[in-house]
């Protein structure tokens, strides 16, 4: 996460990719198991990479690969360092030199692994959201003085045109007020109201989502507007046996959570039947750690803050969610 | 629900009144959006075609989470 400040900040870092290369960003998880010819065309520049054939202390694939149409890998590394990024740019250009441009075609679509849905998920009719999330000022402040002050993150919200639409009331009136319904609120509460803020984390488990209501009001009727307010509050627990350093041992008795009060400013065009304004905040304080998340340093209660707004219709912000999608959709909890 | 220790509580932000300082606080500055002006593609599939339509060799940035979004 901080190589986005780190490495891929740096202005020489900007231009050699834009204008030497093709860049591409996705998530590896997927790549390095889906039984697709994605998948296998990642694996086979990975298991020429820096960290071919490795199984310890975990299988990742994770880093910067520069490689031709076909495969060949040209160089890798897996670094924040901007230093060493300009590095393995230049030996991959010099290689690309070498060897020049393949010529063998190739096919313009594959039949894609079913498991990993992905975009194809991606609600072009409902509401799509940008999700950050920020380290809020602390009283007493005892954070190092480097990269973890500054951390933010980001995500991306989903939601289907229904859960969209079950927003607004069939006939909004200035006063309405009622409860976000429960498919909505569990999508905000247990996939993104999360501690990710220097790295990722788990999403809360349903039984982790141990108090959470969220209301709207109608404020007002401005046709075809309608101008609404959202607010609530959630707290988060999870209790277990987990290690907060990526590759530490386990400890038992270990407790996260994240209690938050949440309002927003949202705003419906009936005409266009999409939201145009949708800022919400949560603020509250998170405590405890999980492996990725890098905490080990910072588990007592600090103030978190998580802002949504609505994203951009273009392919960079047609990012999914870092749920598991499956879960993300799931059904609501009946009760 | 989970008895919370009462330093684990939020503390009483007047969210209405701090509202836009909170939004503006928590979202990216631009130059921490820097790393956006880089012109990525989301497939590499799509990436592959294009590169070899281009004559330029791919850069992949993969980490375990979406570049793009949360890692």
């Amino acid at each position: 996460m901080a190589s986005r400040e780190l490495a891929f900040s740096d202005p020489r870092v900007i231009r050699l990719i834009s204008e030497r290369f093709i860049p591409v960003a996705e998530n590896c998880s997927p790549l390095q198991v889906q039984q697709d010819a994605k998948g296998e065309f990642f694996r086979k520049v990975a298991e020429q990479g820096h960290y071919a054939g490795r199984t310890v202390p975990s299988a990742t694939r994770q880093g910067q690969y520069a490689c031709t149409p076909d495969g060949t890998l040209l160089a890798s590394i897996n670094t924040r360092e901007a230093e060493k990024l300009l590095g393995m740019l230049d030996q991959a250009l010099q290689r690309w030199q070498a060897l020049g441009s393949p010529t063998e075609p190739i096919p313009e679509s594959y039949a894609p692994d079913p498991r990993f849905p992905g975009l194809s998920l991606y609600p072009h009719d409902g509401l799509v959201l940008r999700v950050y999330s920020r380290d809020l000022p602390r009283a007493v402040d005892t954070r190092p003085a480097d990269w973890r002050v500054r951390a933010v993150n980001y995500d991306f919200a989903w939601f289907t045109r229904d859960e969209m639409l079950s927003l607004l009331p069939p006939r909004p009136h200035e006063g309405q007020r009622y409860a976000v319904p429960w498919p909505v609120v569990r999508r905000l509460a247990r996939f993104h109201l999360l501690d990710n803020v220097r790295g990722e984390t788990p999403a809360w488990k349903e039984d982790e989502v141990r108090a959470a209501a969220m209301m709207i009001e109608v404020v007002a009727v401005e046709p075809p507007l309608v101008h609404l307010r959202l607010d609530g509050t959630v707290l988060n627990v999870a209790r277990g046996t987990w290690a907060v350093r990526p590759f530490y041992e386990k400890y038992p008795d270990m407790e996260r959570g994240y209690h938050c009060r949440l309002y927003g400013c949202l705003t419906f065009d009936q005409a266009q039947q999409r939201f145009v304004r949708f800022d919400v905040l949560a603020v509250g304080d998170r405590w405890g750690g999980t492996e990725h998340n890098v905490r080990w340093d910072d588990l007592d209660p600090a103030p978190l803050g998580i802002a949504f707004e609505l994203a951009g219709d273009v392919p960079q912000e047609r990012i999914p969610p870092h749920a598991n999608l499956w879960d993300y959709f799931g059904p609501p909890r009946v009760s | 629900m989970t008895e919370v220790h009462a330093q684990q509580r939020p503390r009483v932000h007047s969210l209405e009144e701090e509202f836009d300082a909170l939004h503006a606080f928590i979202r990216p500055k631009p130059e921490e959006l820097r790393w956006t002006a880089i012109p990525w593609e989301t497939d590499l599939w799509a990436a592959r075609r294009k590169a070899q339509e281009a004559g330029k060799p791919i850069f992949l940035w993969a980490m375990n989470g979406h570049p793009l979004g949360c890692v």
